[in-house]
């Protein structure tokens, strides 16, 4: 990683004590700093707006405003600033209404630390992607109830870009991408940075939830 | 027997006044019919027989009044028995003593004869009064009896809502305890033997094994408590709402039985009461579990309507089907307890259920509700 500057990141759980160890997993860590911590989706809504993290993680079930409601509104007043899920929650539904409401990852609170801490860099670096069977599924969602039509949106991305993005889908590294397009990887890191700008998005997750709601890319791309 | 039912017959007579005053007027119209020391007063004597009657005929026409309130008081078989007493009381006179024989004995029988004839119209007259009673008193019973069945009927479905609602925020209440306060101390268990085991120094690789395996141990049993915490009141129906619980039902149960079910939606997709949408839900739940258990489906499928102001849900299966009993409420009787509890269950939220099924080519079950 060429930026030494740490990730900074919010954690919003209301167990303390899972808060207090998430902290602790984190911090280990020479390259990550946890900011603030929040107790409840209110609170991480606000911690987020004053604080800036780089990353949010969050949990779904919350007093006040669940996870699925703080990821949309920390979502809608920062496109660019990452959210991880880290739930005891692990069915599907949940994961869909994350991404819709654009968050880039989602772990089980099960995880073990060094999961967590990958995922958090992972996220970062906006190269976490779904996992290839919800990937699926997604795209099985968006296809049985499509977007309003008329208001979709139109396609601007370039043939290149999307080629990059389909090759995503498949959970591919970076590295492999560069690889399967004979690109260097900084090229293919410019690629990704050029689409999330352009879909204002944060995370590869989030690019590939996209173009699959828009139809830009297909059932076959999808593993 | 038959002895055994006449004797205790005339015991009844025997108590009720009735028959002892027909008997003390008999006796006192027979002394007075015999009697020649009696005289009736002359101003009496001369408005009878302005009549056309003698003494003694009047006094035949008396015995008309015990004959008829025999019979009304025993039907016509008293009226037959007093009628004959009076024949033999009125006889004598007629034919031994009266002048006129042949007109004495004349009168006698007219009188017998109409004394029966009005007995028994008097009768029947009272038998079809106290019918007519009886079936008054017996239709208020009845109206009474309805009523109350009625009332009965409310208080118990009253106490099922009330026992189902009660059902229903335990499940939520342990299921949201397994979450809030279990889970998360086991997810605390499992990190601090996750970083315990991550140490790089100071430990036996024995110990480390032993770490990992109480690791595994820690995650397994979180995995049931989350699987019971799911199964109790799943998440999603608390927080997403109907759809997103019925995908989560449909991806469990192919996922468990093998049957592939799949969930279609039309119309717009509205946020149900809760306790419209747990109605929903577990009559869903219900009908799949029948799917699994006995239909030996291979597809399965839930459409959901959302119409004006009604939503449906459908669920229909390619099994074997069955032959629905003409009530729903006599498979209870059967043991099959699940459609007669999925009927009451939309009831409870003033929905219907309808059950369509034929033998051999899979089974339809409806359920809609407003709201």
């Amino acid at each position: 990683m060429q930026d030494m500057d740490k990730i900074k990141i919010l954690i919003a759980d209301d167990h303390a004590v899972v808060r207090e160890g998430t902290r602790q997993i984190l911090e280990e860590e020479p390259d990550l700093q946890v900011v603030a911590q929040a107790a409840d989706g209110e609170e991480a809504v606000n911690l987020a707006d004053r604080f800036k993290p780089d990353l949010a993680i969050i949990d779904i079930s919350m007093p006040k405003v669940d996870g699925i409601e703080a990821t949309r509104r920390i979502k809608a007043a920062y496109p660019a600033m990452a959210v991880l899920i880290l739930t005891a929650y692990d069915d599907d539904q949940f994961v869909f209404s994350l991404l819709e409401a654009g968050a880039a990852g989602y772990l089980l609170k099960s995880v073990r630390g060094k999961e967590l801490v990958d995922a958090v860099r992972q996220v970062h670096a906006g190269e976490s992607v779904l996992h290839p069977a919800i990937a699926r599924k997604v795209l099985n969602r968006f296809v049985a109830k499509p977007d309003q039509p008329g208001i979709r949106k139109e396609k601007v991305l370039s043939d290149r870009e999307t080629e990059v993005l389909r090759l995503a889908t498949r959970g591919l590294s970076n590295q492999d991408i560069a690889d399967k397009l004979c690109l260097s990887l900084r090229t293919v890191q410019a690629h990704l940075g050029h689409i999330f700008n352009k879909l204002q998005v944060s995370s590869r997750t989030e690019a590939v939830v996209m173009a699959l709601k828009e139809g830009w890319i297909s059932l076959e791309d999808v593993p | 027997m038959e002895y055994n039912i006449f004797a205790q017959h005339l015991k009844d007579y025997l108590r009720r006044p009735g028959f002892w005053f027909i008997l003390l007027i008999l006796i006192l119209l027979t002394l007075l019919h015999y009697s020649e020391v009696f005289e009736y007063p002359p101003s009496f004597v001369s408005w009878i027989s302005g009549l056309g009657l003698d003494r003694h005929a009047f006094e035949r026409i008396l015995y008309l009044a015990p004959i008829v309130w025999a019979g009304f008081m025993f039907g016509w078989q008293g009226a037959l028995v007093v009628s004959v007493v009076a024949l033999g009381c009125m006889l004598p006179r007629g034919i031994f003593i009266s002048e006129h024989p042949a007109d004495a004995i004349l009168e006698t029988s007219i009188v017998f004869l109409i004394g029966n004839v009005l007995a028994i119209s008097f009768a029947s007259l009272r038998k079809e009064r106290e019918y007519r009673k009886q079936l008054e008193i017996s239709q208020q019973e009845q109206q009474k009896i309805a009523e109350e069945l009625k009332v009965m009927q409310q208080n118990l479905r009253y106490y099922l809502q009330q026992a189902t609602k009660a059902q229903e925020e335990e499940r939520k209440r342990i299921s949201h305890e397994l979450h809030d306060d279990t889970i998360q101390a086991l997810v605390v268990l499992s990190r601090q033997l996750d970083s315990l085991a991550s140490k790089k120094e100071g430990m036996s690789e024995e110990n480390r094994v032993r770490l990992e395996d109480l690791w595994h141990q820690t995650d397994n049993i979180l995995k049931g408590v989350r699987r019971l915490s799911q199964d109790l009141r799943p998440a999603a129906l608390d927080r997403l709402g109907l759809m997103p619980a019925l995908e989560w039902l449909a991806s469990n149960v192919s996922e468990h039985s093998g049957i592939a079910t799949e969930v279609n939606v039309t119309g717009e997709e509205r946020r149900l009461p809760e306790e419209v949408a747990i109605a929903l839900f577990r009559i869903t739940q219900e009908a799949l579990r029948n799917v699994w258990r006995h239909s030996g489906a291979t597809r399965a499928q839930i459409d959901v309507e959302f119409v004006d102001a009604v939503t449906r849900i459908t669920v229909s299966d390619n099994g074997k089907g069955f032959n629905i009993p003409r009530k729903l409420g006599d498979m209870a009787k059967d043991g099959k307890l699940g459609l007669t509890g999925m009927q009451e269950r939309a009831q409870l939220v003033s929905g219907t259920l309808t059950v369509r099924s034929t033998a051999g080519e899979g089974t339809v079950v409806t359920v809609e509700i407003p709201g």
